[in-house]
């Protein structure tokens, strides 16, 4: 998809009237940039250092972008959003430069710019999680690497989820075990459980893209080269039974697929959710309890929990 | 231990709904932030408010590290659901869609006075009527 980017130069006081008026020509949102948020901000409420010599901001008025899709006919919408920039003086608002610049976005750029910080991360004793063009060596015999190159799909070991998750799974494989990763993203959680001594595992998600990246990812790690990656709805259709069933999404998404994972534990099987934000811990729990599994461990990280399930004997 | 911030990124944009497409993925990454380490927490932390523009502000720091807060919704939002209406005029100034009355005006200002670069409530106040008409909204008294 092609994105042009349009961004109109104003002042501070009419950042809300110019937002609106690009949302409202079809944005999905807007960027601001706005000289006045820089200023007076030695240090911020939360005792940050804010310094805004070594800050990309501008140093007087206001920019606000948006981002418009091929999809919107540009010389239709662009003469409407000029015009209606302009009229804002008649309704009291100043509009300073008032410019209205377009460039076409370079999705390259923007999608692998953060690459550049991302670096090995040991999640825990037995864990490490390594961007693909970085060489690493383990600090540790026992250590396993996992490595990964995750591109636009969720899942790279920095984020708390994932890091909750890799421990949980540490909990439970014992070798040998059946696993399901549903909303496998990057696939890190399939490769973990393949380190981790996992026997099979299937891999799910409904990203196309993430199913790409996932499949690109386990072919990185030759444990875990032979897992299929499926796309799918949850656990919708799916009859494979399993030991271990591991989801990180979000609480909304995961609460309805623990009656289709339920069916699908083997006995003493253990269901792992994270992704749960701690105000949502409790409706997950009941969830959880509803379904007849028994809550055994809830894991923490800042807000952010993960839970493990198992299923009784018969 | 204090952090030092190397950028602060402003976005407005559907609670519960972000994604890595424009604005969240060229704002973010060009700041160097993981664009889906973002999308997942502000979805968690803004489902409730599903359907409702909110704006956010990201601290990036050195490490590319990040935290963000969120605001009231815009003006603009609170205008349209202050004047139960959906979109404002596409032509202002001859087609006037809605109307408010100067205490919601008054009100809706004091509510968004502490995200706004506004001096007090009064200029405060100019912006959001300034806002309100550019909408094709009437202001009663």
């Amino acid at each position: 998809m092609e994105w042009t980017k349009v961004t109109v130069t104003t002042t501070s006081e009419a950042v809300a009237a110019v937002s609106n008026i690009l949302i409202e020509a079809g944005a999905n949102g807007v960027e601001i940039t706005d000289a006045a948020d820089f200023k007076a901000q030695a240090l911020g409420p939360y005792g940050e250092i804010y310094d805004p010599a070594k800050q990309p901001c501008i140093k007087k008025g206001a920019q606000v972008a948006a981002y418009y899709p091929e999809t919107i006919f540009l010389p239709e919408i662009l003469p409407q959003i000029k015009q209606r920039v302009a009229q804002l003086t008649d309704f009291g608002l100043a509009i300073g430069e008032n410019k209205v610049a377009t460039t076409a976005v370079d999705s390259h750029n923007w999608a692998t710019a953060w690459k550049k910080y991302y670096h090995p991360v040991r999640v825990t004793r037995f864990l490490t999680v390594v961007p693909k063009w970085e060489t690493y060596q383990p600090k540790q015999p026992e250590e396993k690497l996992i490595i990964l190159d995750p591109g636009m799909s969720f899942g790279t070991g920095t984020h708390p989820t994932t890091r909750l998750a890799m421990q949980a799974l540490e909990t439970v494989i014992r070798g040998g075990e059946t696993l399901l990763d549903v909303g496998t993203g990057s696939g890190v959680l399939s490769i973990t459980a393949k380190q981790l001594g996992a026997d099979q595992v299937y891999a799910y998600d409904l990203d196309k893209v993430a199913v790409r990246a996932a499949t690109n990812n386990l072919a990185l790690n030759p444990i875990a080269a032979q897992v299929p990656v499926t796309v799918n709805n949850l656990l919708a259709g799916v009859t494979q039974s399993a030991d271990v069933i591991v989801a990180n999404i979000l609480a909304e998404i995961i609460l309805p697929m623990i009656p289709q994972a339920k069916p699908l534990l083997k006995p003493k099987g253990h269901l792992i959710v994270s992704g749960v934000i701690a105000t949502k811990l409790k409706q997950v729990e009941q969830g959880l309890q509803q379904a007849g599994l028994s809550v055994i461990q809830v894991l923490r990280e800042g807000d952010w929990c993960a839970l493990i399930a198992q299923q009784q004997e018969d | 231990m204090a952090k030092n911030v190397v950028n602060v990124v402003k976005l407005q944009i559907p609670a519960g709904k972000a994604t890595p497409a424009p604005p969240v993925g060229p704002a973010l990454g060009q700041a160097g932030i993981n664009i889906m380490g973002f999308t997942k927490e502000f979805n968690a932390r803004t489902a409730d408010q599903a359907g409702m523009l909110i704006p956010v502000v990201i601290n990036v720091y050195e490490d590319r590290s990040f935290d963000f807060i969120t605001k009231t919704p815009p003006a603009a939002v609170l205008l349209k659901k202050a004047a139960g209406v959906e979109h404002g005029s596409g032509e202002p100034n001859s087609n006037k869609v809605a109307t408010v009355t100067s205490d919601q005006v008054r009100q809706i200002a004091e509510t968004k006075m502490q995200d706004l670069n506004a001096s007090d409530v009064e200029s405060a106040m100019r912006m959001v009527e300034g806002t309100a008409r550019s909408m094709g909204f009437t202001i009663k008294d």
